[in-house]
Parts: C-alpha cells; structure tokens; sequence
C-alpha cells in the first residue's frame, strides 16, 4: 500500500496544492469565529482565619469563592481555592524596563524577597525602554503577557480601556497596611478608570527650574528662589547668554506631558480640555504664553537651536552649556554623569507666571495583568515593592525619583545624588504639580502632531498662532475620539 | 520506487525545513494580514471586522499618509539613479588591472555590510550643521553649509546622500556584469574605431543593461521601505521632513495601537512597489538587451 502512495508521482500541481492547504491553516485558525463571552465576577464572600495565639495575630487565607456568571443563561460556578503565600511553590512572571544602572537594585530587591518568600520564584525580564513595548504587545497578541508588568503613564489609559489589567481595588482595600491614601492623589488618579484602581504608581514628580550655579555667578547673578517670576527668568537667561557659547535656558518636554504645566498654565491657558476630547490652543492666553517662551529663542537668542544641541554630547545643561533649565529629579545621574564636578547646580521652584506658578508630574506604573494566574501572589510582591521600605530601597534612597508614598518621601532629600534644592522638587509634588497630559488613548499620536507643528515654530517656519491652528486642525478629530 | 520518485521526495524532505519555516513565520503572516487590513485590531483585544474603513481613512482622512508617501517617493526618485552612478562608476574603476584593486574593491564594498545604527549614528555626526564634516568642508571654500538634518528642506537631501553612501553592492553586482561582457565585442568596436566614450555607450551599456534593471528594480524596492536610517537620525522630524511611509507605519502600529490600520498600510505598499516593478518591466523591452536577443527589425 505505501509501495503504492509512494510511487504516485508527487507532481508540481499536488506540491502546490498541499502547499495551497498549508497556507490556509493560518487563514482557517485566523478567521475562527471568537465567542464572546462577558464574564461578570460577583466575589461572594472571602473568608480569613485569624488564630491569636500568644497575642500574635497569624493571618490565614482559606478560600476564596467566586461565582461566575456568563451570559447566555449559562451559569458556572467555579471554586478558587487561593493558597497561601507560604505553601504553594509559584511562578511569578514580571516585566521591566529599567536601564542597566538600576537592574542590580532590582535584582538585589528580588533576591530579598525571594528569601523571604522561598516558594515564590520570580521570572523577571528587563528590557530596554524604546523595545518594551514592541516586546509587550508581541506578548499581548500571543496571550502570554507576564503576572506583573510595567506602564508607562502616557500609555496606561490605553491599556486600561482595553481590559488588559485586573482591578486591585479590592486587594487594597482588603489590605490595611498598603494605605493608599499615603501615594500621591494625582498618582493615583492617572491609574484610575472608572472608580477602579489598574495600577499602583511607583513614581511621581516633574521638572522644577534647575540652574547652574557658576554661570549664574559669572554674571553676578542672584540666585532663583520663590520670590522668582517669568520676568526674573527671562532677564537671568539673557544675562547668561553668551551667542554661539552658552544659553540662558534650554527647552524640555515641547509637546509632551509637561508642557501644557510647564509652558501653558502659568498664563492661565490650557492645552485641553478638562477630559481631552478637543484642544484649547488656539485661545489668546495659549498664544500668549507660547509666545512668551518661544520668544526665548527666536528673539532673544538665549536658547540653544535644536542643531546647536545636537553638536553637544549630552543635555546642554548636562554639560554646562546652559543656564536655567526645567528638569525632573530623574535627570540628576545625567547631570552628574556629563558634568561632573565641574557641574555645579541646584534646584529652585518653578517661576511663578502672570497666573500661577506649576508644573507637571508624571509617573510610571506596575500591574498586575488580567490574564495573571496568579493575581493574589502578585498581589504579595506588589505591596512589598510599594511599601514604604521597597520604595525607599528603589527609588528614593538612590535619589533617582521621587517615590509616590509620601511616608517614603523623606529619603529622597538625603539622597548622595541631590543637591540641597532637591527638596523643590518634593515641595511642588506636593503642592502645585499637577498631572501631566496627554494621558487620554491618543496620547502618542497627539504628541508627535504636537512635536511636529512644534517644530515648525522653532525652526522659524510658522508663528505661534499657525502652529497653534495647525495643531488644533488636527488634533481635534483625534481628541474626539477620546470620548469613546 | 524508482529513483526519479526517490529523488523527488528527497527533494521534497530537503526543501521542508525552509518552505515549513517560510509558511509560519513568513507566507501565513502575510496572508493573515490581508484579513488583519479589513479589522479595527489593536492586539490587546480580538479584530473587529471593519470591513474598508480602514482604506477608505488612508486615502480620504489621514493627511499624513499623503506626507509619508510623498517622503518615500522623492527619497526613491533621489536614492537610486545617485546610488547606481555611483555605483556603475565605481564598478568600472574597479574593474581595471590595477594593483591593490582587489583592496580597492573590499573598501568601497565595506559600507555595504556595516550595521545601519552605526551608520546612521556616524552620519548624524558628520551631517551636523556646527562641526560636521561636510559642513566644514563647504567652509574651506567659503560656503555656509545648510541645516542639513535640521532644516525642512535638507533632511531628504541629506538622507539621500547618504544612502548612496551604501553604493558597495550595486557596485558588486555591477562588476560582475562588466566581467560577463564578451571582449570581442570590445575588440570588434576598436577595429571600427570605437573610443572609450563609443565603447562605454555601445557595448559596455547595452551589456550591461540587464544587471542594470535588476539594479534599479531592487534599489527601488529597498528605497521604498527605507526605515532603520529616519529612525535613528531623525525619528520622521524635521515637522515630518523625513517622515517615510514605513516609518509612519511603525508608529502607526506600535505607538497607537492600529495594527488592522497597519495592515492596510502595507498592503497598499505592496501594490505600489508592485506596480512600479511591472512599468519597469514593462518599460524594459526597449532598452534591456539580453545577449542573443532578435529584436523586430533585424537589429537591436
């Protein structure tokens, strides 16, 4: 019989033909109709142990009930039963991307937890910022996104309305300990979606004015403090300037998250709407204000042009080319890597407007995805990473961030890496910062219209009024679906 | 089993590891993606049928799709007639008995096979308004050098100039056209008189003109998914000067989450690049002269 099927010639049109079946598996497994179901979870009733022995309060998960109920008049009634951390061995999956200088300190923090949780072992990847997220959504189409995973905060609400992180509104609220009335409020609320917490927020702060201290007193200058206006900044980087050699200021985050704090507010405009369904640049106070900064460099010539810091190794304030800049505490092992000791700078509060004196915070965040199998034992790793002790040891001790607890705030100050101003950039989280935007969906698409008309303007091909109309023209329609 | 059946099978189980690999990871992707055009798909959830929407919002809402496509072209119009003079006059100095023409040869050719990021990267340098190479060149002989990546109106140019940068394997390909013309020919034309200039036009050409289409088919190919250069030097800026169409594809897929949008992209690509190749081949019967080819007429 196989003497049979083999000697049947194998001719080019049965080749192609089986090679036609081939190629349509991928089709056929592609088109397969989803059913969708709508899971509605109905949590029944969780039930802990407490034995009190000796005064010692030993706490002891048993089971937890859930009751599924799926449409279509199926019902299913699924038990879950939760082992304790301390028993079952698990695997956690976590994804992260923190450069290289920060990995040992994520290393060290998982090995400690490890120890203390030794039936926990922790599959952790660290992966390079700009390929993160082609990594996570390569994961995300295979269905194999980790227990754990970073966001970033222009991308969450993204993720969020598409369903890909599970609520932890009710693991914090169980929770006693974890207090989330000790992170930031507008932390917080940027990880929020409709009443339900996605994410816990490890960071948050933004740019404050940093200055450098030397050009400042070459030039006989005083100085910023809170006393400092826009006007005392505009006067400081024209005494500063130097054409060609040095700047009195350098521009940070045209036509990102802080921009609409930074550059906007103080004139009392906005670059949205209160949801971000339509922009609001094309109102006079808008025009006024970018004006007013983009007039630092096309009139006054006290800020580098864009190729003028592409000549420069690094940040132009980075390598003391510039004056007065508005940066975040995270740029601070930039400023010591370029500068050195010949750096010398320090923090000051963000000059106070015709309006107000702001700016933007911005912060990154971890969740625990939908699909975790193991959401209570993520759970257990979270809320030791954002302990007071975990942010501490990751974030605000190195002085690399301004952590969002604010219990864990204190250590930030004392931090080798920051200078004694630092405690600016703690002040204004917690007074006048607000939260950066774009955040809506559309975030990155609104940036990039925004950098490009923007560049425009600084290139010296359009006034601040045609850019400003340019941008609306488009963004828009964009913005509007927002509202979806 | 006879050994024409034996054969064939072998065949078969020596090509499967290829053609298995070619259809997971290559050829059902590509089909898969025919379907992915026609949905609202952003991974995180399941496609949703979206039917032509997504072609229709190409050509009639997305003013960007006309700006990458507009980039693309002129790049494609600048890069392959630069790179293939280059690269054609190249081959011909190389292909003279020389000494160190074999080193000659290996240094035009390295550009070719170094990584694009380091290519990339070392051009930013070199292109810098303030103390790049070219620009002080320009400098030397009284020239003030333009904005190149930073102004509007040089960043394609820019881009362009260096890509010809890359000439090496055109010229490898070319060279190896320039050995495959018979020297009779060349002897044939000094008898009746031929210069250099006669020998170029009338025999070196016409030999050549088949190497040179592939050439040109190819360039064009590569120049219309330009991507790993604008990435890196310019990220589309500057206010989309550079914005290629794969580029704009890439941020369309990764940043915003549009991978049906995506899909449709590419597909749109595909016929473009397709088009072009069938005019050229179209386009060929008048001036690609293979060896033994009887034109109507009786000559060439």
């Amino acid at each position: 019989m196989s003497e049979k099927v083999l000697s049947r010639r194998l001719t080019r049109r049965s080749f192609l033909a089986g090679l036609g079946a081939a190629a349509a598996l991928p089709i056929l497994a592609a088109c397969q109709p989803q059913v969708v179901e709508k899971i509605v979870e109905k949590p029944v009733e969780k039930v802990v142990t407490q034995i009190v022995e000796k005064e010692k309060i030993v706490e002891k998960l048993v089971e937890k009930v859930v009751t599924q109920i799926v449409e279509r008049e199926k019902v299913v009634e699924k038990l879950v039963t939760v082992a304790p951390a301390a028993k079952a061995p698990v695997e956690l999956g976590i994804f992260h991307t923190w450069p290289a200088d920060r990995w040992l300190e994520q290393v060290e923090f998982d090995k400690k937890f490890m120890e203390k949780h030794p039936n926990i072992k922790l599959n952790v990847t660290n992966t390079e910022f700009g390929e993160y997220f082609r990594k996570i959504l390569a994961l995300a189409g295979a269905g194999t996104l980790p227990d754990i995973m970073y966001m970033q905060d222009t991308r969450i609400a993204q993720w969020v309305r598409q369903n890909s992180f599970r609520s932890l509104a009710d693991y914090v609220k169980a929770d006693k300990e974890f207090q989330i009335e000790d992170l930031a409020t507008e932390a917080v609320r940027l990880c929020t979606f409709k009443g339900q917490l996605y994410a816990i927020p490890y960071d948050w702060g933004g740019p404050s004015l940093v200055y450098n201290k030397t050009m400042f007193d070459e030039a006989k200058l005083k100085y910023p403090d809170e006393s400092w206006t826009l006007d005392n900044l505009l006067d400081a980087a024209k005494a500063t300037t130097k054409p060609g050699t040095q700047w009195g200021f350098d521009y940070s985050y045209i036509g990102n998250w802080a921009m609409e704090s930074m550059y906007f507010r103080p004139f009392g405009a906005n670059v949205f709407n209160e949801d971000e369904t339509a922009s609001q640049l094309n109102t006079d106070q808008a025009i006024t204000a970018m004006t007013w900064f983009s007039d630092l460099l096309l009139k006054h010539k006290a800020a580098p042009t864009p190729s003028e810091k592409a000549a420069l190794q690094a940040a132009p304030f980075a390598v003391g080319k510039v004056a007065m800049f508005y940066a975040p505490p995270w740029n601070a092992p930039t400023f010591i890597k370029f500068g050195g000791d010949k750096l010398k700078w320090d923090v000051a509060p963000m000059p106070k407007g015709p309006k107000a004196r702001t700016s933007a915070a911005m912060g990154s965040n971890y969740a625990i995805t939908k699909d975790s199998k193991n959401p209570d034992v993520a759970w257990s790793y979270l809320r030791e990473y954002f302990s007071k002790a975990g942010m501490e040891f990751m974030w605000s001790c190195r002085g690399t961030g301004i952590p969002t607890r604010k219990s864990a705030q204190a250590c930030f100050l004392t931090a080798p890496l920051n200078p004694p101003g630092a405690k600016y950039w703690v002040e204004a989280v917690n007074s006048y910062m607000l939260m950066g935007r774009p955040v809506a969906p559309a975030a990155d698409e609104t940036i990039r219209i925004m950098t490009r008309e923007y560049d425009n303007l600084f290139l010296g091909k359009a006034t601040v009024k045609e850019t400003h109309e340019a941008i609306t023209k488009q963004l828009d329609p964009i913005l509007a679906k927002n509202k979806e | 089993m006879s050994l024409a059946t034996r054969e064939r099978i072998e065949f078969y189980i020596a090509i499967s590891p290829w053609l298995i690999g070619f259809l997971w990871y290559t050829g059902g992707p590509i089909i898969a993606s025919i379907y992915f055009s026609f949905t609202d798909w952003n991974v995180l959830t399941p496609p949703k049928w979206a039917g032509l929407s997504n072609y229709v919002e190409l050509f009639s809402v997305d003013p960007i799709f006309w700006v990458s496509l507009y980039n693309t072209a002129f790049y494609t119009v600048g890069h392959v007639p630069l790179t293939l003079l280059f690269a054609l006059a190249t081959a011909i100095l190389v292909n003279q008995k020389v000494k160190f023409v074999t080193l000659f040869r290996t240094i035009y050719y390295l550009p070719a096979v170094t990584a694009g990021v380091a290519v990339s990267i070392l051009w930013l340098w070199i292109f810098n308004p303030d103390f790049g190479l070219i620009n002080y060149a320009l400098s030397l002989v009284g020239i003030q050098g333009p904005g190149w990546l930073f102004s509007k109106e040089w960043a394609k140019p820019a881009l362009i100039l260096m890509s010809a940068w890359g000439f090496g394997e055109a010229m490898v390909i070319l060279l190896a056209g320039l050995q495959g013309v018979p020297t009779h020919l060349y002897e044939a034309a000094k008898i009746d008189g031929a210069n250099v200039w006669d020998e170029f036009r009338h025999v070196t050409l016409p030999m050549l003109s088949p190497v040179i289409f592939f050439v040109i088919i190819v360039s064009i190919i590569g120049s219309f998914q330009v991507f790993t250069s604008v990435y890196v030097m310019t990220r589309g800026g500057p206010a989309d000067a550079t914005l290629m169409y794969v580029l704009q594809m890439y941020f369309k897929a990764f940043s915003d989450l549009k991978m049906g949008y995506t899909s449709a992209m590419a597909w749109i690509l595909f016929t473009i690049i397709l088009a072009f190749t069938l005019i050229q081949f179209r386009m060929a019967s008048r001036w690609v002269y293979y060896e033994g080819d009887i034109r109507p007429g009786g000559g060439r």
